[in-house]
């Protein structure tokens, strides 16, 4: 039973690593604008055009 | 949907104006007769003729292009131009393949789509159809030439490319995102571009060497997007996305606590049941200690925060209890846990905390970032100005930018961008949205003029005496921000009760802590009171009143009524007084037809004149002669009408040549008496008195039955004009004849005296709320206790007044008033639940049959409790009639 003193920390330093993605996800403004991913999403790339805005001016 | 918006720097004939108007209507497109045909471009289904506000008036066209003198054989010529032959439907559909269009406008962009290749926008666009608000204003691209004095800051890249952000006008779906974000490579220069919808804005990235903001702005135009500088209100929604992160992170922190708190709680409640082993027990209980002391240290702060400000400024908040509740249990716990003996309450703790932090959150939706959103609306930055310079030349700019002493060219249907003194030309000026004053003003050269009224009939040059911000508008949003300071903030009904919730618990304590040490000792006595502390916790209270308020505040959106401010819902629900604004808000502010003296035929020839005028006259007229033919005849024979030589004349009336006959619209000579300026038109053909129309005040549709209603629900009404018309008295002699009798009614008052009068019925005590439209009501709305903008007359609506209603006729506000009170009842009911199973557990642990288990079932419960019935909650009645 005493696996219990290092697993449960493992399994709280597991989440921890997730809520710290989480935190920095919300950081970095990720969830800032919700609408506009949601249409982005919608749009497929075209063939052959603007693959990269740069390569093409 | 609206995306025939072109901007107004390019040239366009009269249909393109129509098309403007058109879209600028689109959202009350259900009050038309709709027909078959949809444009392939912007998807309209019908033209609407009928004359709106615009940019870019009919006459500021005639003027730019002298070669345009009958416009309506321009129109035709340039559909016979586009497709070759005229087409046989109703009004100007065009065909071209089996493509119909409404304008030359939206072909063009129809076809430039087509050539860049970019056809998904029309599939992508019927993915989301969505109604977005008409823009108010289609703006010049000049601006952006001189981008310092726009006030936009570019950040220049380490690569040499520069930053922008931009304003757009015009997003509505998908589609436009996408089309807008396609552009970079069809634009030399332009790197990209990244439009956020959230709060309609862009982003360039572009080589300052090969392009510049304004040649993105001129291309956009084409598609009927309009960029501008992008307003300052950019700085709020930071702070407000600021906190918004901020709420997010902890709420994400306390949700990692709770969650594992709780895995540890079950596996302790398991152990307990089932037996366990000392040392994991006490190493269980460490863990879960520290959970629970990092969710109550760090996402838990800011109730100890609040509580220990509302305990030093005396104002109760339920705060109070709250942190009382996570105090003694992360001690009591923290005890527990260190001794082994007496109950350990962490998950239950954890929970609480993520439970509240989420409640934060929704309140912090709700709430209303109060005083700067009023403020908000009398800012004038987009407002644009052609400066006049001493050679002759026109520049465009911001109003804000104009100094004292500068020449400025007002054209008919532009806002007047600064105060000051006409210095050529004569017009007629709207001053409604200022004053109140339901009569356009006359002036001449060298009258005064404010900046916000609107040039109603021709071009006068003016000189800048003060800025907009130094000038009359300046001052009233001065003055708005003062009585917004003012208030007298409301104390929550959650802070109430919280503050009798405190003492009852308080002396429950004391009572627990007595009975028990006398009974059996203080050992046991210590542990009953500390547990009756903790679990007495109301956090199903301060969650009730936020979620009901949110719940409803959604509805409302529904039923086109904009609330911003969730306390205001709260303080409707007991009846006071309600003052009304007249002009713009009893009345639309425009004219109406009442009464026409002459043959029924001569109103095509009549309507199809002032068709070309932006006078409120001439928009009574066209809206009388389509009433009285039927939109769909009106549409179709108009076009037939042909009209050249239109030519107005301030004050005095419009004249046409209609199938060869000169006709005058207009005043005689002498008017009857100085106060009824439009409230006689006479027409003469070929110099001949035909007729005459009698014109008054458009009053709201259904406005004494609505105000009836208001009355039934217990509340004084009362009206505080700016008119100081004989228009007041007459309204008010009209509502009392219906049935509505009012507590008091003042003309004439200026935005001051209008919030002194308040003030003053304010003294009576009871709740005053201020319904307006325009500017001149903007201080009083701030100073009632609850301000509600309505949709008047003006491009420029209303809509961060704390509530807004987006529908013509007035009857919302007693639907309002019934939500009101049904919210209320509704956190009532909330509330009795909740202190329901506050008095069931405070009544165990009194008794001492309590346990950390029982609280860890009854936090979530009771929460879950209040979330059900304040969703469940009706608070907008369902409506008879289906909302048209």
């Amino acid at each position: 039973m005493s696996v219990l003193f290092i697993a449960l920390p493992l399994a709280i330093l597991l989440g921890a690593a997730g809520l710290f993605a989480c935190l920095y996800c919300i950081r970095s403004g990720q969830y800032d604008d919700l609408d506009s991913e949601s249409y982005r999403i919608l749009v497929d790339q075209q063939p052959g055009k603007s693959e990269s805005p740069e390569g093409q001016e | 949907m609206l995306l025939g918006r072109l901007d107004a720097k390019v040239p366009l004939g009269p249909t393109m104006k129509e098309t403007l108007t058109a879209a600028s209507r689109a959202p009350d497109r259900s009050e038309q007769n709709p027909t078959k045909v949809l444009c392939a471009h912007c998807g309209l289904e019908t033209l609407v003729r009928g004359k709106e506000t615009w940019g870019l008036s009919t006459k500021a066209i005639a003027e730019e292009d002298p070669a345009v003198e009958n416009l309506a054989a321009h129109r035709l010529a340039g559909r016979a131009v586009q497709d070759g032959s005229l087409s046989p439907g109703p009004s100007d559909r065009q065909e071209s393949a089996s493509k119909f269009f409404c304008c030359q406008g939206c072909m063009g962009a129809y076809s430039l789509i087509h050539q860049l290749g970019l056809e998904n926008f029309y599939a992508l666009r019927s993915l989301s159809d969505q109604e977005s608000e008409p823009v108010s204003k289609v703006r010049a691209s000049e601006i952006l030439k001189d981008l310092t004095q726009a006030g936009v800051q570019v950040d220049a890249m380490g690569d040499g490319t520069c930053r922008v952000r931009l304003g757009v006008e015009g997003l509505h779906c998908a589609a436009c995102c996408w089309l807008i974000e396609s552009l970079p490579p069809t634009l030399p220069g332009l790197r990209s571009a990244q439009v956020r919808f959230s709060d309609q804005s862009l982003e360039l990235i572009y080589d300052p060497s090969r392009t510049a903001p304004f040649r993105v702005a001129e291309y956009l135009a084409r598609f009927g997007y309009a960029l501008g500088p992008w307003s300052p209100e950019g700085a709020e929604d930071q702070t407000d996305g600021r906190l918004r992160r901020e709420h997010w992170f902890w709420i994400a922190v306390a949700f990692f606590l709770a969650a594992n708190a709780m895995w540890i709680g079950i596996s302790l409640y398991a152990g307990e049941s089932t037996g366990i082993a000392s040392e994991h027990e006490r190493f269980l209980r460490w863990v879960g200690a520290l959970l629970g002391l990092l969710a109550t240290v760090f996402p838990g702060r800011i109730f100890f925060r609040s509580a220990w400000q509302s305990l030093r400024s005396g104002i109760p908040h339920v705060d109070v209890p709250v942190a009382t509740g996570l105090l003694v249990g992360t001690i009591s716990s923290l005890v527990g846990a260190a001794t082994g003996r007496g109950h350990v309450y962490f998950d239950s703790l954890a929970s609480l905390v993520l439970l509240l932090r989420v409640g934060r959150y929704i309140q912090f939706r709700a709430q209303y970032r109060s005083g700067v959103s009023i403020a908000k609306l009398l800012r004038f930055h987009d407002i644009e100005a052609i400066r006049l310079s001493e050679d002759g030349s026109r520049t465009v700019v911001l109003a804000k930018n104009l100094r004292p002493g500068e020449q400025v060219e007002v054209r008919a249907g532009v806002t007047v961008p600064a105060d000051g003194v006409v210095s050529s030309g004569q017009s007629e000026l709207q001053t409604a949205f200022i004053t109140g004053e339901s009569r356009p003003q006359r002036v001449r050269v060298g009258d005064s003029v404010i900046g916000g009224s609107l040039n109603l009939s021709s071009t006068i040059e003016m000189t800048v005496e003060r800025t907009v911000q130094e000038g009359r508008l300046g001052q009233i949003s001065d003055w708005v921000q003062e009585a917004t300071a003012d208030r007298t903030p409301l104390i929550q009904l959650a802070d109430r009760v919280g503050r009798v919730f405190v003492w009852v618990i308080l002396g429950l304590a004391i009572l627990t802590a007595g009975f028990w040490s006398v009974s059996r000792g203080w050992e046991v006595s210590v542990e009953r009171t500390v547990s009756l502390l903790t679990i007495a916790c109301p956090c199903a209270l301060a969650l009730a009143a936020p979620l009901v308020i949110t719940v409803a505040i959604g509805r409302a959106a529904k039923e086109k009524i904009w609330i911003r401010d969730g306390n205001s819902l709260e303080r409707l629900a007991r009846p006071g007084l309600m003052c009304l604004d007249k002009t713009g808000t009893l009345t639309f502010g425009d004219l109406r037809v009442i009464d026409w003296s002459g043959p029924k035929e001569l109103l095509m020839r009549i309507a199809r004149i002032e068709l070309e005028s932006e006078h409120p006259v001439a928009r009574a007229l066209v809206d009388y002669g389509r009433s009285e033919f039927g939109a769909e005849e009106f549409d179709r024979r108009i076009d037939s009408v042909r009209v050249s030589q239109v030519r107005q004349e301030a004050g005095r009336g419009i004249y046409g040549r209609v199938d060869g006959r000169l006709i005058f619209i207009g005043r005689s000579e002498t008017p009857i008496a100085p106060s009824d300026t439009f409230r006689e038109v006479a027409v003469w053909v070929d110099g001949e008195a035909q007729g005459k129309f009698r014109l008054g005040e458009s009053i709201r549709p259904n406005l004494v039955s609505s105000l009836r209603q208001i009355r039934d629900r217990g509340w004084k009404l009362a009206i505080l004009s700016g008119d100081d018309s004989p228009q007041v008295q007459q309204i008010a002699d009209a509502l009392s004849a219906g049935g509505v009798e009012l507590f008091a009614c003042h003309g004439g008052l200026s935005p001051e005296e209008k919030m002194q009068r308040l003030g003053e019925l304010r003294r009576e005590g009871t709740t005053t709320v201020m319904v307006g439209d325009g500017v001149n009501d903007a201080v009083a709305l701030a100073a009632a206790d609850v301000g509600i903008a309505v949709r008047g007359p003006c491009e420029l609506a209303m809509k961060n007044a704390p509530i807004f209603i987006g529908e013509r006729h007035l009857e919302a506000i007693p639907r309002l008033l019934d939500a009101s009170r049904n919210a209320v009842r509704a956190i009532h009911r909330c509330f009795a639940a909740s202190l329901l199973y506050n008095a069931l557990t405070v009544g165990l642990a009194m008794t001492g049959y309590i346990h950390p288990l029982i609280a860890a079932i009854f936090m979530p419960i009771s929460g879950i409790t209040v979330l059900t019935m304040a969703w469940s909650a009706r608070t907008f009645p369902q409506r008879l009639e289906k909302n048209s």
